[in-house]
């Protein structure tokens, strides 16, 4: 195959140029990856706190949304009616508020939730350090939240003039916008001032037990309630993340593809002006104008997959490396995003061959009697 | 056969058009080697480009091999190019990236023939042109001559039925020069290939069976050339001595 030949000599004929290319369309890989990566990471974190409880429903009062939005309260009463249900395993009281605190004069904000520290408690995904549950007067705070305010085990926060220690720090809590922490029943009580009040009932289903049906009966028991199946209250959790972020990453994706697709146009349009002449030859003698879109186009490819494969391990590289020293660069790399990263990529790459491949129909083979 | 039959070239319109070509015909039989000469600017190296297929005369009729070439379009010239003529240049016009072999190989692979058949025919040809041991440098690493040979390779390597040749001993010294006439003459003599050559080297007339000058765009004289006087190649290999050995 000709072209195969000529478009690779010709490629890695100039490393220079061929550097050039394959690092520009890394940077764009990269970018567009770790954005992908970013946002993945950040709607994984938003709802792996739900993921994590044991349940299979999520009860809310009827008109409430997400947690952190919206109100759901619920009578605390109601408890023994939805455990009494056919193919209920067991029921169990959610009660949280989102606070605000001032950390050495900054604004932070805390989603503190009830820990009663019975068998079934709503208590922290993972405790990391210290102890749990938490008595009077202490809190449990995710390890994120202590490293970036600098706490530590044993300093004090102040919520809603009442003092809290820091007991414990655990993993799994932390939303980047905020974070989970925990406190006593009794703190809970006096602070939160809901009597006979919760926020959620956590519903957990024997086996093989169908939930519509029971979702069903719980919505029927109450008018005020309505039921979210575990997945649907993740993704509902998850929603103000794809609001807030999806279009910025789709304007920067876009930047990164014209990035990508700038750099290969421009390095490939160069070379093939370098290569004016030779085309020439080709076409006069005999080459036809597939022949030499072909030899464009697999450069622009091959330069473009180098320029992916580079780009998806520095992407790598780079979520394991910065995620160390920086909590909130959580990225979750799925192998979906990959694919169709890739698909963009020889995008790009068909894209960015239409600028020199113009410039070859432009060339006059009897040129080439010029000496 | 090549046949020029009224070719005319203009360029450009009204007051500031001007004739390249003027109502040029020309027959060139198989076997037969024609020089074209004549100024800077006389419309030589247009005729010649408009002969191969390179550009569209305003108006007349060229016939390669039986095949109207006037009437067809910009996808079909290609393929007849591809198979019926070969191209030397004076600059001579490799592809840089690519070897000597390669190089040569590049028309039977634009045809669309296996590489191992692509490069055996071309190995075969720079064994003939004594290149054998050249086929894997690159077009840097040889000399003017040894270039001209691989130009020379590609040229024939799709047993074209026309050479065109553009001045194809400009960039060369009189020995190499000579080496490439002697060659060019017995692509004609042994093989019935018609050659075309453009050139301002008076030398080169001495390969010529026929040699016509060009003026203005018009065919002002034609006279025999001395090929039958030197010409020492017909039943002979054109193999080369290689005369800097």
């Amino acid at each position: 195959m000709p072209t195969l030949l000529i478009a690779l000599r010709n490629l890695f004929g100039e490393r220079s140029r061929f550097v050039i290319t394959v690092t520009g369309v890394t940077f764009s890989v990269v970018l567009i990856i770790i954005l992908q990566a970013l946002y993945q990471g950040w709607s994984f974190k938003t709802g792996q706190y739900i993921r994590a409880q044991d349940a299979d429903l999520w009860v809310a009062q009827a008109g409430s949304r997400d947690m952190f939005h919206s109100i759901s309260l619920l009578p605390a009463s109601a408890a023994s009616a939805i455990a009494s249900l056919d193919g209920v395993a067991k029921v169990r009281p959610f009660v949280g508020k989102r606070v605000g605190l001032h950390i050495d004069d900054k604004d932070r904000v805390l989603y503190l939730v009830r820990d009663d520290g019975s068998s079934d408690r709503t208590g922290p995904v993972r405790l990391e350090q210290g102890g749990s549950p938490p008595r009077p007067g202490e809190i449990i705070v995710d390890r994120i939240f202590a490293n970036n305010n600098g706490l530590v085990i044993g300093d004090s926060l102040e919520i809603g003039n009442q003092r809290f220690t820091i007991a414990g720090l655990a993993s799994g809590g932390d939303l980047v916008t905020l974070s989970f922490a925990f406190i006593n029943a009794e703190d809970a009580d006096r602070m939160f001032q809901l009597p006979n009040l919760v926020n959620y009932f956590l519903v957990k289903l024997k086996p093989a037990t169908d939930q519509p049906p029971i979702a069903g009966s719980i919505t029927s028991l109450f008018d005020n309630a309505t039921v979210f199946p575990k997945d649907e209250f993740v993704s509902i959790n998850g929603e103000f993340i794809r609001e807030s972020f999806l279009p910025i990453i789709f304007v920067l994706v876009l930047i990164g593809v014209a990035v990508g697709i700038v750099v290969i146009g421009l390095t490939i349009f160069t070379s093939t002006i370098d290569k004016s002449r030779e085309f020439g030859v080709l076409k006069a003698i005999g080459a036809s104008g597939t022949h030499l879109n072909r030899i464009v186009a697999i450069q622009s490819l091959v330069a473009s997959l180098f320029g992916y494969t580079a780009g998806t391990i520095v992407a790598i590289l780079l979520g394991l490396v910065v995620g160390r020293y920086v909590p909130e660069f959580v990225v979750l790399f799925r192998p979906i995003d990959f694919a169709w990263i890739f698909a963009v990529a020889v995008a790009m790459a068909l894209l960015a061959a239409l600028i020199p491949i113009r410039r070859i129909a432009s060339i006059n083979p009897a040129d080439v009697f010029k000496a | 056969m090549v046949e020029l039959q009224k070719i005319t070239k203009i360029f450009g319109r009204g007051e500031t058009s001007v004739h390249a070509v003027n109502n040029v015909s020309l027959n060139i039989q198989p076997g037969e080697i024609v020089v074209i000469m004549g100024p800077s600017g006389s419309g030589k190296t247009t005729l010649v480009s408009i002969a191969g297929g390179l550009m569209k005369p305003t108006d007349g009729t060229i016939i390669i091999d039986g095949t109207d070439i006037t009437a067809k379009n910009e996808r079909q010239l290609p393929k007849i190019r591809l198979t019926t003529m070969g191209f030397i240049f004076q600059s001579f016009n490799l592809l840089q990236n690519l070897t000597a072999m390669e190089n040569a190989a590049i028309p039977l692979l634009l045809a669309g023939q296996s590489k191992q058949t692509a490069f055996d025919k071309s190995r075969a040809l720079l064994e003939r042109l004594n290149l054998s041991h050249r086929s894997h440098a690159r077009p840097r690493e040889l000399s003017g001559g040894e270039q001209q040979r691989v130009a020379i390779a590609r040229a024939l390597v799709n047993n074209p039925k026309v050479i065109f040749a553009d001045e194809p001993t400009a960039n060369l010294d009189r020995a190499i020069g000579h080496q490439v006439m002697q060659l060019l003459c017995s692509v004609g003599c042994e093989q019935g290939k018609s050659v075309i050559i453009v050139s301002h080297d008076e030398r080169i007339k001495d390969v010529a069976h026929r040699v016509i000058y060009i003026e203005d765009g018009k065919l002002i004289r034609e006279e025999p050339g001395q090929h039958n006087r030197i010409c020492t190649m017909r039943a002979h290999s054109y193999q080369l001595r290689d005369q800097r050995a």
